[in-house]
């Protein structure tokens, strides 16, 4: 009984606080009012209010957690779709993403290890550009955090959305397709929404690459990830 | 009214990409693959459908709709932040210097790799074409 209205009211809180994100969204329109920002510091606060501990909610709202399977097996849609045109710049593209998912990752890193960031910090951000629901299976794995891991996928999508277009002009990248990858790979999921509203070519691209990043990241960053971080502790003399 | 009549076939459609995404973690747990399961179930789904063994058709509704509100999913994920106020606060600085750093060098060394790839095969393109030519 106590678990059927746990289960009922944390899924239902974040349910409410999703739609009502997004309709203060849709009068909004700002980047700084993505949705799914705007929801978790609407659940945050309740929970905060209530005082109730983060790990009742979490079993609570696991139905959305089971979700996040199917919600990935969804991700070779995009991937299937696009086929015909990825196949055609299949080298280029490819080289593209697999470039900017290697930078950004051994960047973050490498800089995380500088700063003399935590561990778990350190361990959870070179997933900061990994779409959340591989992310927050990839973070525990190498022994990072899901939750900081999703938080900076979260803020880097919000970034990108935010000086991404004018970034990527001034860097003189106007090619459609380069533009869909670099949102992609490097925002993912928020970065794509943004790429749907330059044009069709674009969003098709990022979401494809946010597919392709993710699966590279994950199949790589086990043996990659230990080895990064024993070349950048090295390099800083740590 | 068109939403409502589709809702049973977007639920039908998001039980079958969990069948999918069950089977793919279970092959994760039987044959202990590198892999994480969600990464898996994307890797069957794919295969399923470049096998035309599943019809795009069978799983676009429920997947786009998976799609487009992928961010509620993981909203209970995000909202754990809150256990780590006190790292953060201790860090916020560099934390953001290094999300914005390593993100404009991923956009630059995306775009840019990219479209360098993309003038080279054009030129061979045309180096092909005026061969044959």
């Amino acid at each position: 009984m106590d678990d059927a209205v746990q289960l009922l009211l944390a899924t239902g809180a974040t349910l409410l606080a999703y739609l009502a994100a997004r309709r203060l969204y849709a009068i909004v329109g700002s980047p700084l009012a993505t949705p799914v920002f705007v929801a978790t510091v609407f659940v945050m606060t309740i929970l905060w209010l209530l005082h109730l501990p983060y790990e009742r909610y979490l079993t609570g709202a696991s139905p959305l957690v089971d979700l996040l399977g199917p919600a990935t097996a969804a991700l070779a849609i995009p991937l299937y779709k696009h086929r015909k045109t990825l196949r055609a710049f299949l080298l280029a593209a490819l080289g593209g993403v697999i470039c900017g998912a290697a930078v950004t990752m051994l960047t973050a890193i490498g800089l995380a290890v500088l700063f003399r960031l935590p561990e778990v910090v350190i361990a959870s951000i070179g997933f900061k550009s990994v779409t959340a629901p591989i992310a927050a299976e990839l973070a525990p794995l190498m022994r990072g955090d899901q939750s900081m891991a999703v938080t900076f996928a979260v803020a880097t999508g919000i970034f990108g959305a935010m000086v991404g277009p004018s970034l990527l002009w001034r860097l003189g990248v106007s090619s459609p397709l380069a533009r869909g990858l670099a949102y992609g790979t490097i925002s993912t999921g928020i970065g794509t929404a943004r790429a749907i509203c330059e044009g069709e070519l674009q969003g098709a691209a990022s979401a494809t690459s946010m597919s392709v990043s993710g699966m590279l990241v994950a199949s790589a960053a086990p043996h990659v990830m230990p080895l990064m971080l024993h070349c950048c502790k090295l390099a800083f003399g740590q | 009214m068109n939403r409502l009549r589709a809702l049973p076939s977007v639920v039908l459609q998001i039980a079958g990409l969990w069948a999918i995404s069950w089977l793919a973690h279970q092959l994760v747990t039987w044959f202990h693959l590198p892999l994480p399961g969600n990464v898996m179930a994307l890797l069957l789904t794919l295969a399923a459908l470049g096998s035309h063994a599943l019809p795009l058709k069978a799983i676009e509704h429920g997947g786009s709709f998976l799609l487009t509100h992928m961010s509620l999913l993981f909203i209970p994920f995000a909202a754990g932040l809150s256990r780590l106020f006190p790292l953060l606060a201790a860090h916020g600085l560099a934390i953001g210097t290094v999300l914005i750093i390593s993100a404009v060098l991923g956009y630059a060394i995306t775009g840019r790799v990219t479209q360098a790839g993309l003038r080279m095969s054009t030129r061979f393109d045309v180096l092909a074409t005026a061969r044959h030519g």
